[in-house]
């Protein structure tokens, strides 16, 4: 094959094209829950159910949204936030699941319209008739099971949609948004807007999206009856939002403020606002990659809603506009970045709210550039001794050196890597740097990527750039430029404010020890320790009674091995099931290991019962075995299993690992050890060591931060197999290069899990 | 300085989506217990996600369609046939989901956004400038849907020549040679307009 290159481009096209697609990397704790949904759809083992993920109406929306949020961010802009939303909030309406509306001159849907057929429902939850679009928010329930009636992937594209108007002409041409569950559908279509002074219009649908022709009803007609949004009808049909007072701080000359909330029966709305001074900054995100949660006077720490059409996140980031000329002068104060933030929804006794922010991330320049000289013939494995010095907005680096290395990833061909040892030093203000962003392309033409800076210990970065394809090894001095750091600046920021219009005495949480709640199974007695109920939720502290001496509980798990979905549950004694209200109680931001949270308890409900499978607990025991890491050829050795024969007896646990091998995990060479397969798991299994210390051969304590310790089935191979695994860090003090001799291992003991199923019952207070 | 030009990082062009290591077997693993699909969601989910960023322009959608791709994705996995290009499969995925997305217009990042303040006393500021940008905007926005995907996939996804010729079922020399004509008529019309 002729291997024709990318053309020497002049310099400012190519990088013109990265900046013009560039794009931020998704936020961590959107990452982190897409991780745990696609988990848990892992677990069931199901075709996809409805999901915000999968049918979330806010795209559909977003849009619209983002235009509104745009010109009020303009008008904010211009003169100032208080005075513009005074004005904003008489037009301003919150749509369940779509965010701030302007509803100004909208013809709404006062209440949802459904029409069932054949055992499926078809449901309009919306239609706004907005000056500039008409839009029509639909959901579907009752559908044959996905498998059944997807026949063809293009049939989801084929919806023919119209409005029939009252004379009898149509509005063809909808934009679409569908999602689907398995045995839903739901999204949007967009219209051409509605004449003046049609109230009425019946909705053609042809058929429903994702259905195959033949596999559900089909030529749905839906009349819809209009009215003129006025105050009266937007306060009636949309929570109204307000501007909160004084939400607003200011730490190390950024202002965080929340601009306007709204609450709904399903989730709290807000608009959150940042502004700096530095017009060379662009806003990264919100805390260091966690959640947001929003706190209130009783209690409660909101997450993100429930209900998963209501979780609205509309942001934005407000830039300069540009003189005619093109140039832009730098204006402090006009840097802006507002996002819709939802949070379940609030406790009707809540009168104060708090929104804590640890810290913010921008990404501010570093525009220099330095030199490594990689000699006449450099080789992979090469070393390359730096010290250079950067300043990333006040916050000193250094590169201590950099290394050639190969990677060689399946099939694809091998990639060579020259990766950099960024040394972060701690700033007095507490700000750091978690990533460090190279200039590829022409400025760098021996490189065509680059991996983000990865911080893999405190104060370590780590960032690499990636050679060209097909291309020797450059020699002699290389330029590197540098273009952009991730700066971490911690606050932390309060923002806190009153719900107005809370005036009756909140409701008191109460707490019971209920004594009765206790049951023993398989040697274990499982007590409910506390139960606290607010308005809000039921909170259920577990603890062992009488455990043996050295053992703990460790977590209440609500899996068995091999079962498809957790199976913890609490109900009362009218049958009602309780469920994850997305709020958490007191001061955890993270569940608690032995707490279970659900919603609040019904009026009328006199007990409640809770189930609970499984429970996980810690036995104390002592043991230790050294492992080698071999020293010549360790480098080439990555991947490559060697037989090791180490039986552990722990805790009335025998096993034994026969296998070893060093690979590399996010950059730091580590060395796994694997068990020889386990007993199936029956009424108690081996879920983990607990690792107590690990010494390497420089007798340094290794961190066992970056250590690993479980039993479960094994990810490493193609057997169903149940098997231990251990992965120890074995780079050094510099958790770089393989550090070879013998490792020491102690063990404090092991995690088991334990079959129950538990049951605990209490009876609840009278009104 | 060049505020601007220097914000231009690495991370458009950094994402690294070739193969895991092992990732037939991670592959196979995950066909078999869908759970051990974590590793290939963990190494594929950043260039799915700014790919998809180029293709909405905004956050949430972004996040919307790159949940709906590995859902499909972990859907769909059984039914996968390794060859060598899982990461094809995937941006297939993703560029359907994206074309359901509602018709909007192709989006680049709005020209307010990309415009910031230059100085040309830094060796940075000369590699790009506002006015380049904005020129270069224009005539991105010219072009025709396939045009656009293809700079899409190189420069938002960061796919290399023989991804995106599996993802668009092209021949990687069609891919280069597509890339290289495309290009030299971007550099062509820039030169004309300076």
């Amino acid at each position: 094959m002729t291997h024709l290159p990318v053309p020497e481009t002049r310099p400012d096209v190519e990088v013109g094209l990265t900046r013009l697609f560039s794009a931020p990397a998704p936020d961590a704790a959107f990452v982190d829950r897409l991780e745990r949904e696609l988990r848990t759809r892992a677990a069931e083992q199901r075709p996809v159910r409805r999901s915000w993920l999968v049918a979330s109406p806010r795209q559909q929306w977003a849009v619209g949204a983002l235009a509104l949020a745009l010109v009020l961010a303009l008008a904010l802009a211009i003169v100032g936030p208080r005075r513009v939303l005074a004005q904003f909030q008489q037009l301003l309406g919150y749509v369940p699941g779509v965010g701030f509306v302007d509803l100004e001159a909208t013809r709404v849907l006062t209440a949802p319209v459904q029409v069932t057929r054949g055992g499926v429902t078809l449901r309009i939850t919306q239609v706004l008739a907005k000056p500039d679009e008409t839009l029509v928010v639909f959901e579907a329930e009752g559908l044959p099971a996905y498998e059944v009636r997807q026949v063809n992937e293009s049939t989801e594209q084929d919806l023919t949609a119209a409005l029939r108007l009252p004379g009898g002409s149509t509005l063809t041409g909808a934009r679409q948004s569908v999602g689907r569950g398995n045995d839903t559908v739901s999204g949007s279509l967009r219209f051409a807007p509605l004449p003046t002074g049609v109230f009425q219009a019946t909705l053609l649908l042809a058929r429903l999206p994702y259905v195959e022709h033949g596999t559900a009803p089909e030529d749905w007609e839906v009349p819809l009856t209009l009215r003129l949004a006025t105050g009266e009808v937007v306060a009636a049909l949309f929570p109204q939002p307000y501007v909160p007072v004084e939400a607003e701080d200011t730490q190390r000359d950024i202002t965080l403020r929340v601009l306007v909330v709204a609450h709904s029966p399903e989730a709290t709305v807000l608009k959150l606002q940042a502004e700096w001074a530095d017009p060379t900054w662009r806003f990264g995100f919100f805390t260091a990659g966690q959640d947001l949660r929003l706190s209130d006077d009783l209690g409660h720490s909101y997450g993100p809603p429930v209900a998963p059409s209501h979780n609205v996140v509309v942001q934005h980031a407000i830039g300069i506009p540009s003189p005619p000329d093109g140039t832009v002068t730098p204006a402090p104060g006009l840097y802006r970045y507002e996002i819709d933030q939802s949070f379940a929804s609030l406790s009707p006794s809540a009168t104060r709210l708090t929104l804590p922010v640890e810290a913010i991330t921008f990404d501010v320049p570093v525009p220099m550039e330095f030199e490594v000289d990689l000699g006449p013939q450099p080789q992979v494995g090469q070393a390359f001794p730096l010290d250079i010095p950067i300043n990333a907005a006040g916050v000193p680096l250094r590169i201590t050196g950099a290394r050639l290395e190969r990677e060689q990833r399946g099939a694809e061909p091998p990639e060579t890597w020259l990766r950099f040892d960024i040394v972060v030093e701690p700033a007095p203000d507490g700000r750091s740097v978690r990533g460090l962003h190279f200039l590829v392309g022409t400025s760098t033409p021996a490189f065509d990527g680059g991996s983000t800076g990865y911080q893999f210990a405190p104060e370590r970065l780590d960032a690499a750039l990636r050679l060209k394809a097909d291309q020797p090894l450059p020699t002699g001095p290389v330029r590197i430029y540098l273009a952009a750091a991730s700066l971490v600046v911690p606050g932390p920021w309060e923002l806190t404010w009153d719900v107005p219009g809370r005036t009756a005495p909140p409701s008191a949480p109460v707490t019971l020890s209920p004594s009765e709640a206790s049951q023993t199974h398989s040697g274990l007695t499982l007590r409910a320790e506390g139960v606290t109920l607010t308005d809000r939720v039921t909170v259920v502290e577990l603890a062992l009674e009488d455990a043996p001496a050295g053992t703990q509980l460790h977590q209440v798990t609500c899996w068995l091995p091999q079962q498809n979905s957790p199976d913890c549950w609490l109900e009362d004694n009218r049958g009602n099931r309780y469920s994850d209200p997305g709020v958490s109680w007191q001061t955890s931001t993270q569940p608690l290991t032995d707490t279970l949270v659900y919603g609040a308890a019904q009026p009328l409900a006199q007990s409640m019962t809770l189930h609970v499978p499984a429970v996980e607990i810690a036995v104390d025991s002592a043991a230790n075995f050294d492992v080698d890491v071999p020293g010549e050829g360790a480098a080439g050795m990555l991947d490559q299993p060697w037989a090791v024969d180490i039986p552990v007896d722990v805790a009335r646990q025998s096993l034994r690992f026969s296998q070893a091998w060093l690979t590399e995990m996010n950059g730091l060479p580590q060395m796994v050890l694997r068990s020889d397969p386990l007993e199936t798991p029956s009424d108690r299994w081996l879920t983990g060591l607990r690792l107590a210390a690990i010494t390497d051969p420089e007798g340094e304590l290794v961190d066992l931060t970056l250590a690993h310790s479980s039993a479960g089935p094994d990810f490493f191979s193609l057997e169903r197999s149940y098997v231990a695994v251990i992965i120890i860090p074995v780079g050094g003090h510099d958790n770089r290069s393989i550090r070879p001799g013998r490792y020491h291992v102690e063990l404090s003991g092991v995690t088991l899990g334990v079959r129950g199923p538990w049951t605990l019952r209490w009876e609840l207070p009278g009104p | 300085m060049d505020i601007g030009a220097s914000i231009i990082d690495t991370r458009a062009a950094q994402v690294q989506p070739s193969s895991l290591p092992n990732e037939a077997q991670l592959i196979q693993a995950a066909q078999r217990e869908a759970s051990a699909f974590t590793p290939l969601y963990r190494h594929y989910v950043t260039p799915v996600y700014r790919y998809l960023y180029s293709r909405t322009g905004n956050a949430a959608d972004a996040e919307d369609l790159t949940a709906q791709t590995f859902l499909e994705a972990l859907q769909g996995l059984p039914r996968y046939r390794h060859r060598g290009q899982f990461a094809a499969w995937l941006f297939t995925i993703a560029r359907r989901r994206a074309a359901d997305h509602y018709r909007r217009q192709p989006i680049l990042l709005p020209l307010d956004e990309l415009l910031t303040p230059a100085d040309d006393d830094e060796p940075l500021s000369q590699v790009v400038h506002a006015e380049t940008l904005a020129q270069l905007h224009a005539l991105v926005s010219g072009l025709d849907e396939g045009e656009v995907e293809l700079l899409r996939l190189r420069y938002a996804a960061g796919l290399t020549f023989a991804q995106i010729a599996a993802t668009l079922r092209l021949r990687e020399g069609a891919v280069k040679m597509r890339l290289h004509r495309l290009l030299a008529r971007l550099q062509d019309a820039l030169g004309g307009e300076r």
